[in-house]
């Protein structure tokens, strides 16, 4: 099936790292104008050169921190400039640190939901306008089964992704009939396959959640899924792929799990 | 990304294929590169669905199939394994719908709705699985709705049926996951085929429907078609378990 997103001017956000990467790759292949807007310039500027490689009909660099709305909107002033328009944009930009509740620190909280829910506030706010000018548009964002379900240790990131998914749905009733879809992909624990698939500035970076990264305890981690493994980032792209074309132009407001069966609801 | 969606060397049964959404959902996977069991009850549908696709290059079956008789779920499996191959994909869509008061709603009604919604999908599953888990592969398209989360006014056997088909899904979904099997539930909203068609002729009725769907349209029967394809490909490989809501966003269960 043919998802005609060639010429498309797709965001992907932290799209450096991990599934930020891998969707940015994916999008490449079907030949889109892709922006990476990414804090991380090194590991941003490596994908940029593989996208190019994968065939982008472009594929640009743009340092972005989500968090703070003058860098995002200057990102976005700088894509419709450069390409014309938005037609769609990947909130992936995501964090979290794998502690309990009452162990973690405030400031770890306030990042947590600075990273997971300013960010896609700030970036779906800045695109918007655009969006609704023209009529047309789609946003993809990155939620959680920690958002749908809740989970140990990840009490305000599941808040934060409780958060993505219902703005998305509060602004898919709002700017449905302009034509703008927001729709939310749900993955499992993803951990990336090597040291190269993410930078310093990743959450897989961060030393509480290398403990996921053994053997032993990725063999535990695959039980709970019914479908005995743990995901791959190029598990959730095409979900996201499909959610951002023409294909899914009927569906709004919706929430996908693609966690191997892990939330059924 | 393309080849992920595509169909090529699988093969689909459809139950209900002869027309509306069962049909848009076996044009689609013949496109993408299916072979495609067209089954429903009438012999001219199923021969026109199975022309159409066959006429766009495809390879497709036309079988004659009632999923409310059991004797020939397992004979029409047989026929299109003989005829296609092994049956990697099953999209469960044969469905009736029943408006009516429901203190008017006889036994009959009831069963009939119930036999054909709910008890013939569990016959055409277990039907196919064997065949699945021998292959390691297999996805399982159950057709829902939206009418199986939101309460309708005359429709207690059709709403009770369809979420019926969730918990039927979900289950189905944790029992063969181990066997490389996927089982996932795609729910439409209101489609433009005979029955909202004819419903949204008249304007005012139109409007009132219209206001309740934020993308202010009523999908295609195409639209199905995609969802389908996506749920049937490997690019869902790693999704299992999941309603996928088809309906301009009229419903948003959490």
């Amino acid at each position: 099936m043919e998802l005609n997103l060639a010429g498309k001017s797709v965001i992907v956000t932290g799209g450096g790292s991990n599934i930020g990467r891998a969707i940015s790759l994916a999008f490449a292949r079907e030949g889109v104008h892709l922006t990476i807007a990414e804090i991380d310039e090194g590991q941003g500027g490596k994908v940029v050169a593989e996208a190019k490689g994968l065939g982008a009909a472009s594929a640009t660099l743009v340092p972005t921190d989500v968090t703070r709305w003058e860098s995002v909107q200057a990102m976005v002033r700088e894509v419709e400039a450069r390409a014309g328009r938005v037609d769609v944009l990947v909130n992936n930009v995501g964090w979290t640190y794998d502690r309990l509740f009452v162990e973690k620190e405030r400031s770890e909280w306030e990042r947590e939901i600075q990273l997971n829910l300013w960010g896609m506030i700030n970036c779906t706010r800045a695109v918007l306008d655009g969006m609704i000018a023209r009529k047309a548009g789609a946003v993809v964002s990155m939620g959680s089964d920690a958002g749908r379900m809740g989970e140990f240790r990840e009490g305000v990131y599941g808040a934060c992704k409780a958060g993505v998914i219902a703005l998305s749905k509060s602004l898919a009733r709002e700017v449905g009939r302009h034509g703008i879809r927001l729709n939310v992909v749900c993955p499992g624990m993803t951990i990336p396959s090597s040291e190269e698939d993410f930078g310093d500035r990743s959450m897989w970076a961060a030393e509480a959640n290398r403990a996921f990264s053994t053997p032993d305890m990725q063999a535990r981690i695959a039980k709970a899924y019914p479908l005995r493994r743990i995901g791959k980032p190029d598990d959730v792209a095409p979900a996201v792929l499909f959610l951002a074309s023409d294909a899914a132009a009927f569906i709004t407001g919706q929430t996908l799990s693609v966690s191997g069966g892990y939330t059924m609801m | 990304m393309g080849d992920r969606f595509s169909l090529a060397g699988r093969v689909a049964l459809v139950t209900g294929a002869g027309r509306g959404i069962g049909r848009a959902i076996a044009v689609a996977l013949g496109a993408a590169g299916a072979a495609v069991a067209c089954a429903a009850r009438s012999r001219d549908q199923v021969d026109s669905a199975a022309a159409e696709i066959t006429a766009a290059g495809g390879r497709a079956r036309a079988l004659r199939l009632d999923v409310t008789r059991p004797e020939q779920i397992a004979a029409g499996v047989e026929e299109a394994t003989a005829a296609l191959g092994p049956v990697d994909v099953l999209v469960n869509n044969a469905g009736i719908t029943l408006d009516k008061k429901t203190v008017e709603v006889t036994d009959e009604d009831w069963d009939a709705v119930l036999a054909t919604n709910l008890t013939a999908m569990f016959r055409c599953a277990r039907a196919v699985a064997p065949g699945m888990i021998r292959l390691e592969r297999g996805k399982i398209i159950n057709i829902g709705s939206m009418y199986g989360i939101i309460g309708v006014p005359r429709y207690a056997a059709y709403c009770a049926s369809k979420a019926a088909v969730d918990g039927l899904t979900r289950s189905l979904a944790v029992e063969w996951a181990r066997h490389g099997i996927q089982v996932n539930c795609l729910a439409p909203g209101y489609m433009n085929t005979d029955i909202p068609r004819a419903a949204l002729a008249d304007e005012r009725t139109r409007a009132l429907f219209l206001s309740k769907i934020p993308a202010r349209r009523i999908g295609e029967p195409e639209e199905v078609g995609a969802l389908a394809v996506y749920l049937a490909s490997p690019a869902s490989d790693f999704m299992t378990g999941q309603t996928v809501y088809l309906d301009g966003g009229q419903t948003m269960a959490w």
